[in-house]
């Protein structure tokens, strides 16, 4: 099934936005439903890094040109968290017109 | 997991004198190893083990050597099929000089300034020691150290024929004052770390310079539109940015700036185009205070709708147009990535083979061809020609013919985006030995690359735009400091470390 127009990154903003939120927050837009729906906040951070799967040996995530600052497992659970929370406000709106 | 492509050679054994995929600079996700380049990694390491074996050398110094490069080029003609680059069978096994060969014995011809070179300032580009980190069996203590200054200059120098870099800036903004006013110096003006600020690149071009006892080194300001920025009314912070601005030209003497459009460090919740009002202010103020050179990036970028449309070259034709009296160099070619590449990546960069054509790189050749009295601008090559190279040959004969037929020889300048590639003596080795097929140049009206035109890109192109007197360089870098530390290591028997620092997909 097509994926939703998701707009995470248009949604204002749950904290001070900085480019590294702005791009994390468009990373989730690209992120399949099916995916997200597995998400379970108690992994733990290794488990998480795994199943993202695009974090580096170095702990940080690889978002691309992300470069006045690094993104952490904590940046990423506050916004995966609100990036579900978005989802579950708008996918039967957005399920509709896909 | 991501993790860097030296470390992944070495758990696979793989000790090869080219990188054998691309490798992340962390401005795209990397892509998978295809199919072909594995088959040249496969006859890379053949090939050399064989060769080394036949000539009694060790593995490790035969891979280190010009006979390694050699093999690799090889290997890269059999598997991709075009001979892209020019290179011998025998000189498997006989160390040829091809500077020498190619320059009928007028050795040191091409004198090779780089001006995207990156370093880190020795943190551990903010290392966590998560648990999966540690339990994966890599020594990362070597991972901030692969970023160091002294690895920097030894791969650099030591270990290529880089005569002179540009130390060239990521974004990020400096703080200007501590709470009670006062004007903060060196690392107080980065208290959260930060890569490669304008102050520490100011700083290890001195300290290079001052260990050369020559002008090894120039650096460029990270300073941009929107570093400073009044919250309340939303507009730029122009007492801070002119503050700043004097800081950098003044005391820093940096020798270029270097704009990301497509970066917020002063979290405005935007980026900014070269062709707008507040980068018009800016261009004016830095025109008055003497400094007309704007390094920029452009192409590699993200899919986010705020940030990532703003490395589209679009915004280079209005800017140039509008100030005739300053150079653009346009880093990476405009060169774009899609967020998702794997195989299909040339279909997502909308490549095509008939016009050669791909994106963003397509938008800043038409600048030209609409606008061909624009003579400001500059295609710069890191993270371009070095890519193309060893992802697909004949995409980097179309990238590299239509950079030269498009903008002129005289307006390609070399840099290579090292450390993330590692020491860039292969893509040297690489520009020295590459050419473009025939039938390429008579269907798309490509010039063949000539010795004359490797000079133009290699160095003498940035020399007019960074005012470097390359004659007077060459009589006095051969005495400098670094040239003897540079003689003392090989006499010694010192090797090139085949490590690439940019990141790869751990399988």
């Amino acid at each position: 099934m097509a994926e939703p127009n998701w707009n995470f990154e248009g949604e204002p903003p749950f904290e001070p936005r900085t480019e590294a939120g702005i791009n994390l927050c468009a990373y989730f837009d690209a992120m399949p439903d099916a995916k997200l729906k597995t998400y379970d906040p108690a992994m733990n951070d290794d488990a998480l890094m795994r199943w993202d799967g695009n974090f580096k040996s170095d702990g940080d995530m690889l978002l691309p040109c992300t470069e006045s600052e690094e993104v952490d497992v904590e940046m990423y659970r506050r916004y995966i968290a609100h990036c579900i929370r978005y989802r579950d406000r708008v996918r039967d709106r957005l399920m509709i017109k896909t | 997991m991501w993790i860097r492509k030296g470390e992944r050679d070495r758990m696979l054994g793989v000790d090869s004198p080219i990188p054998t995929q691309v490798v992340s600079n962390e401005e795209f996700i990397p892509r998978p190893q295809t199919k072909k380049q594995k088959q040249v990694e496969s006859l890379i390491m053949e090939w050399g083990e064989r060769n080394a074996k036949k000539i009694n050398m060790s593995r490790r110094a035969y891979m280190a050597s010009s006979m390694g490069l050699a093999t690799a080029f090889l290997a890269s003609n059999c598997v991709y099929g075009q001979d892209a680059f020019e290179v011998g069978e025998d000189e498997q096994f006989e160390p040829r000089d091809v500077e020498q060969v190619k320059a009928n014995g007028q050795k040191g011809k091409f004198f090779i300034i780089d001006v995207q070179a990156h370093y880190s300032n020795g943190i551990a580009l903010n290392f966590r020691n998560s648990e999966t980190a540690r339990n994966m069996g890599f020594n990362l203590k070597n991972d901030a150290e692969a970023y160091s200054f002294r690895t920097f200059t030894k791969e650099m120098f030591l270990d290529s024929e880089t005569a002179m870099v540009v130390i060239s800036g990521v974004p990020g903004k400096e703080e200007q004052r501590a709470p009670d006013g006062r004007v903060l110096e060196g690392a107080e003006r980065t208290p959260r770390g930060a890569i490669l600020p304008s102050w520490l690149m100011a700083q290890s071009r001195n300290e290079l310079n001052e260990i050369s006892g020559s002008q090894r080194a120039l650096c460029q300001g990270n300073l941009a539109p929107n570093h400073y920025w009044n919250a309340a009314t939303n507009t730029i912070d122009k007492a801070a940015t002119i503050e700043q601005m004097e800081r950098e030209l003044n005391v820093y003497k940096i020798n270029s700036w270097k704009w990301y459009c497509h970066t917020d460090p002063a979290r405005t919740g935007n980026g900014f185009q070269c062709d707008d009002d507040n980068a018009q202010w800016f261009i004016e103020e830095s025109k008055k205070r003497g400094l007309k050179l704007f390094s920029v990036h452009k192409g590699y970028s993200y899919q986010s709708r705020t940030l990532g449309h703003l490395a589209n070259p679009k915004d280079i034709e209005k800017a140039a147009l509008r100030n005739p009296d300053v150079n653009w160099v346009i880093y990476h070619s405009a060169l774009k990535h899609g967020a998702t590449d794997g195989e299909n990546w040339k279909e997502m960069n909308e490549y095509n083979p008939e016009t050669g054509d791909f994106l963003w790189h397509k938008i800043l050749m038409d600048i030209k061809r609409h606008n061909p009295q624009i003579n400001n601008v500059y295609p710069e090559i890191g993270s371009f020609f070095n890519t193309l190279a060893i992802q697909d040959p004949v995409m980097c004969m179309h990238g590299l013919g239509l950079n030269i037929k498009t903008y002129g020889a005289d307006h390609v300048v070399w840099g290579t985006d090292c450390l993330w590639w590692g020491s860039p003596q292969w893509g040297i080795d690489a520009l020295k030995r590459f050419q473009i097929s025939d039938e390429l140049c008579e269907k798309h009206g490509y010039a063949k690359i000539t010795d004359e035109v490797r000079a133009q890109i290699f160095g003498l192109n940035a020399a007019k735009l960074y005012g470097i007197d390359v004659n007077a360089q060459r009589n006095a870098l051969p005495a400098d400091a670094l040239s003897r530390v540079k003689q003392a290591y090989l006499d010694r028997g010192g090797l090139r470390d085949n490590d690439y620092h940019g990141w790869v997909q751990h399988a």
